[in-house]
């Protein structure tokens, strides 16, 4: 008989009402990565190469505070998910060119039980090795002088990596446009490129200059056809693997509502609710190799993927400045099922799991009710979230904590974060119009050439580093200082559309204290040659400075190049072995 | 075209189904309601605990079908948005009750403001998408449920709307592939939900003629929770569409003695007229038509059962006229199906071929509406079309009554039919 939905609206209205978790206190999901953590993107990087100015490098790091000894499986990506870096190149927030990574996983021993075995030559059974496993009762043959451990790890593939057993290797390809007129072309598909494993420790890869050198063998070189890179053929560099976390921060302090450490370094008074106010010292705050707190990110590592392309490649039209952003995806649930004859998942076939352009920005900015959706959606759309960037609940929350004056909203000062604006910008586009729409991405001069590591600094552009974030990001740069001096209004100029006032009165960003949680630096030296996250720490002598320690040594600033093997980690370097 | 009323031989009346008089109410939703009424009970002054009863009062509704539980849970919103104007939860708890009305533009707008204050709260794109759904809006709907997967993939409320859009845009098999996924998701001690979602599997099934399937989940649906009262009307339906109407009117007796129900009071007048007993089925039919016309509740359905009771019983002209008026509360396709039938029975063809394309247009693979659409075709001299349509009917499930009728008519022109 005919069909009628009868009843359908009454019924349908209450289909979500059926988890019993609706009835709990807290009726929102947790946000997204906090459950997906290999898809979490932890920091995002972008500056001009320090090796070759006509280049520019990227690194997105994923899959957080990765404790080096957390074996066996220690830490793989996700062959689930799409890496994305995306880079925008004509001021409208949409990608122009994306670079995808998507990794394999091989079990080479899948009756071993670790991930990454090894030790010396490799060793045979002994003589007293128990006899093998019988196929007919009573005829067990002795084992002794087979192969039972494989030889430390000293290699990627090959003679030396017979220990290496859950490998992963990985594709790169880059996609040129948007949407379904995109176009995707794999580069070094020639190669078989390997993401190098974590640093297990001395007996499975040796001494910290042996894994160093293992960990160098996994930086690609893939040659890019003229087409892809200009005029010239050209050569990119990658590298995939595990690194330390180079991000330094006071976490606990600050998401302890921005309890900083008293007696550590505060050199700012008190509130009138007697809160002691997180400002350095003058002394302190130009010592960029000196922590005042514990960085809360020392000892861990993460996983990375770095890319080092030719500027020509992912510019146009002469315009130095691009904006770019890395973004992980996962296979979607789709509604509309795909065509039953797809050959392979397309683009579309994704959902985006996360996204990062300026760091702190969901984490600072974004209100927890929107984090997902922040996440989730397209810079392109970050009208939807105008009112958290310029207007931040975040300078709020100095202003009541520390009685700091901070700016009245709108806060155009802020803008050259969110919208291609001066002074990162050598050509300034129209502003807040659709052609350059308020966008999360990290916008980056690339003819502004690298500062030499003597004169780098750890506040970049605000003190005159200008190579340094928000033009662009690098390893080094203290975000966490920088977003407290930027929220709380240091980028205010009284000659600019960025003129500021506080209550009503006049601001100066002079007025800005030197805001900061203490963390000055990393506690290992970073590289200064491709891909400069410093390799990964070992998981043996790994070690977290934690509140009131002291490191083995304070952190050095080297200008080694590339740094000395003693830097790869706290454990190993500085601490002796045990 | 009339509705098609297949008269067959009387079967024996038998009905298996115990008669109850009060609808069943599972201990799941029991416990739900005394939670919120304890949390009202200690906090008196806090939103919270009303707006936890509205929705287990919501709840309650739709597995009793009485209007009486959506009207204490109207009460329990007022109450939260006494005492928290605003509340975010209350407000949610409203915008399912106005898609419970049939209320469906004001549950969007207020569902929008919500989305805009709180984005991240995934149950709001399922509700927007309810509203879409009910306004016809399809392509909105299915990227507001796509967002709602997107955003968790694991996500049973996700799942079942995406199954809804699924069947709207022309995919049943994938729309049974997650009815069937949400049932699995759902909490085994929840058996409201799990019989909701097996009578939703029995209706989809129907709908495609796979009438064995359809009894089975109606069965299973009956066997969770008895006489659920969705179920008692959908295993109706399916007894209808088998022409076992002695059995359908043992449902519907049953149904009807849980709480007046003027859909039921609709199917059940359908099948006694199908089953020769004139004077009940006039007595039903009216019946209908006053409950339909005094009924606030379920607006969209109300609107097709009459276009489709008027139409069938003389007065298409009424049915076109009353059926233009609800337009602008949104077309789903089954609404279109009535109106292009009304319009049919009317005399104006074209304009029944203007609606019968317009609810074809998502891709619906309903075998009756295709059968309609060639009907329509025919009456306007499009041959070619007639004979497409005809084809789809079959291709849609072959094995349906319609497809049978299909097959006759196509074999009648000397036309070959698909395989």
């Amino acid at each position: 008989m005919k069909d009628v939905r009868a009843v359908l609206s009454l019924l349908m209205a209450t289909t979500m009402v059926a988890p019993s978790g609706m009835f709990a206190a807290s009726h929102r999901e947790a946000p997204i990565t906090a459950l997906d953590r290999a898809a979490d993107i932890t920091d995002y990087y972008s500056f001009v190469s320090y090796e070759d100015p006509t280049k520019v490098v990227f690194i997105m790091s994923v899959d957080p505070l990765l404790e080096p000894s957390n074996g066996p499986s220690y830490f793989p990506f996700d062959p689930g998910i799409r890496y994305r870096i995306n880079i925008d190149n004509t001021f409208d927030a949409v990608e122009d060119i994306s670079f995808e990574f998507a990794f394999t996983t091989k079990i080479n021993a899948p009756g071993v039980f670790t991930a990454l075995v090894g030790a010396l030559n490799g060793i045979n059974a002994p003589s007293n090795a128990p006899l093998s496993n019988p196929t007919t009762p009573g005829q067990a043959s002795p084992t002794v002088g087979n192969p039972i451990v494989p030889p430390m790890i000293t290699s990627l593939t090959g003679p030396g990596a017979a220990g290496f057993n859950l490998q992963q290797t990985y594709t790169v390809n880059m996609i040129t446009g948007a949407g379904a007129s995109a176009t995707r072309t794999q580069l070094g598909a020639s190669q078989t490129l390997v993401a190098v494993p974590t640093y297990v420790g001395s007996r499975t890869m040796g001494t910290p200059a042996q894994y160093q050198a293992l960990a160098q063998s996994g930086i690609y070189t893939i040659p890019l056809p003229a087409a892809l890179s200009g005029q010239v053929a050209k050569t990119m560099r990658v590298f995939a693997g595990t690194t330390d976390d180079p991000f330094y921060i006071d976490l606990g302090a600050a998401f302890d509502s921005l309890n900083f450490r008293p007696g550590a370094f505060f050199g700012g008074g008190t509130s009138s609710a007697g809160i002691p106010l997180p400002v350095l010292l003058p002394t302190q705050d130009l010592n960029d190799a000196q922590n005042f707190a514990p960085d809360s990110v020392s000892g861990f590592n993460v996983n990375t993927i770095a890319i080092e392309v030719p500027i020509s490649m992912v510019t146009q039209n002469g315009q130095p400045t691009i904006g770019s952003w890395a973004s992980t995806s996962r296979l979607r649930t789709q509604v509309r099922p795909p065509a039953a004859n797809a050959a392979a998942p397309a683009p579309g076939d994704f959902a985006q799991v996360q996204r990062m352009g300026n760091p702190l920005i969901n984490e600072l900015i974004i209100g927890t009710g929107s984090k997902d959706a922040w996440s989730t959606s397209a810079p392109s759309a970050d009208a939807q979230f105008a009112n958290f960037d310029l207007d931040p609940l975040f300078a709020r929350v100095l202003n009541a904590v520390f009685n700091l004056s901070v700016p009245d909203p709108p806060r155009l000062d802020l803008a050259p974060l969110v919208v291609y604006a001066p002074p990162i910008t050598g050509i300034a586009p129209p502003a807040l119009t659709p052609a350059n729409p308020i966008a999360d991405l990290l916008r980056l001069n690339t003819s502004i050439p690298a500062t030499p590591l003597a004169s780098r600094r750890r506040l970049g552009f605000a003190v005159g580093d200008s190579a340094g974030y928000p033009n662009g990001r690098r390893i080094t740069d203290d975000v966490t200082d920088i977003s407290l001096r930027a929220v709380a209004g240091i980028l205010c100029s009284p000659t600019t559309s960025a003129k500021c006032t506080s209550s009503g009165n006049a601001f100066s960003a002079a007025s800005v204290p030197a805001l900061g949680d203490g963390v000055n630096t990393n506690d290992v030296v970073t590289q200064e040659v491709f891909p400069y996250m410093a390799f990964a720490h070992s998981g043996r002598q790994r070690r977290h400075v934690d509140f009131g320690e002291k490191p083995c040594a304070a952190p050095q600033v080297s200008s080694t190049v590339p740094p000395s093997p003693s830097f790869i980690s706290v454990g190993s370097a500085t601490c002796p072995e045990q | 075209m009339t509705i098609r009323f297949v008269i067959l031989a009387a079967l024996p009346l038998f009905c298996s189904c115990a008669v109850s008089a009060a609808p069943p109410q599972s201990q799941f939703l029991t416990d739900l309601i005394h939670t919120a009424e304890a949390k009202i009970k200690n906090a008196p002054q806090a939103a919270e605990g009303y707006s936890d009863l509205a929705f287990a009062l919501a709840r309650r509704a739709r597995e009793t079908e009485d209007p009486a539980f959506g009207k204490r849970a109207e009460e329990a919103v007022l109450k939260a948005l006494q005492l928290a104007p605003g509340n975010f939860e209350a407000r949610k708890a409203r915008v399912m009750l106005r898609l419970q009305q049939g209320r469906n533009a004001d549950a969007e707008e207020e569902a929008k403001a919500l989305n805009k204050q709180i984005p991240d709260d995934n149950i709001m794109y399922g509700l927007l998408a309810d509203a879409a759904l009910g306004q016809g809006k399809y392509l909105e709907a299915e990227a507001l449920t796509q967002r709602m997967l997107d955003m968790r993939q694991v996500n049973g409320p996700g799942l079942q709307r995406a199954a809804r859009v699924r069947e709207a845009i022309g995919f049943p098999d994938g729309a049974v592939e997650f009815w069937n996924s949400a049932f699995r998701l759902s909490s085994t001690s929840d058996v409201e939900e799990r019989a909701y979602i097996l009578t939703e599997l029995a209706g989809i099934s129907r709908r495609r003629a796979q009438l064995a399937n359809a009894s089975r989940y109606a069965a299973d649906a009956v066997a969770l929770e008895p006489d659920y009262p969705a179920a008692l009307v959908e295993q109706a339906r399916i007894a209808i569409d088998q022409k076992k109407f002695e059995l359908a009117e043992g449902f519907l007796t049953v149904r009807l003695k849980q709480s007046p129900s003027f859909a039921a009071q609709y199917w059940l007048a359908l099948a006694l007229e199908a089953a020769g007993k004139s004077a009940r089925a006039a007595e039903a039919g009216s019946q209908f038509v006053s409950q339909a016309q005094s009924s606030t509740e379920a607006p969209r359905d109300r609107v097709e059962l009459l276009v489709r009771y008027w139409t069938a019983h003389g007065k298409a002209a009424e049915a076109v006229r009353f059926a233009e008026s609800q337009a602008p509360r949104g077309t789903t396709e089954s609404y279109l199906d009535a109106l292009a039938l009304a319009l049919l029975a009317a005399g104006d063809t074209k304009a029944a071929n203007v609606k019968i394309e317009q609810a074809l247009q998502p891709g619906v693979q309903n075998p009756a509406f295709f059968l309609d659409a060639a009907h329509i075709a025919r009456k306007n001299n499009q041959i070619a079309a007639a004979r497409g349509y005809l084809k789809k009917c079959i291709e849609a499930n072959a094995s349906s009554e319609y497809a049978e009728i299909a097959l006759r008519e196509l074999q009648s022109t000397g036309d070959n039919p698909p395989r």
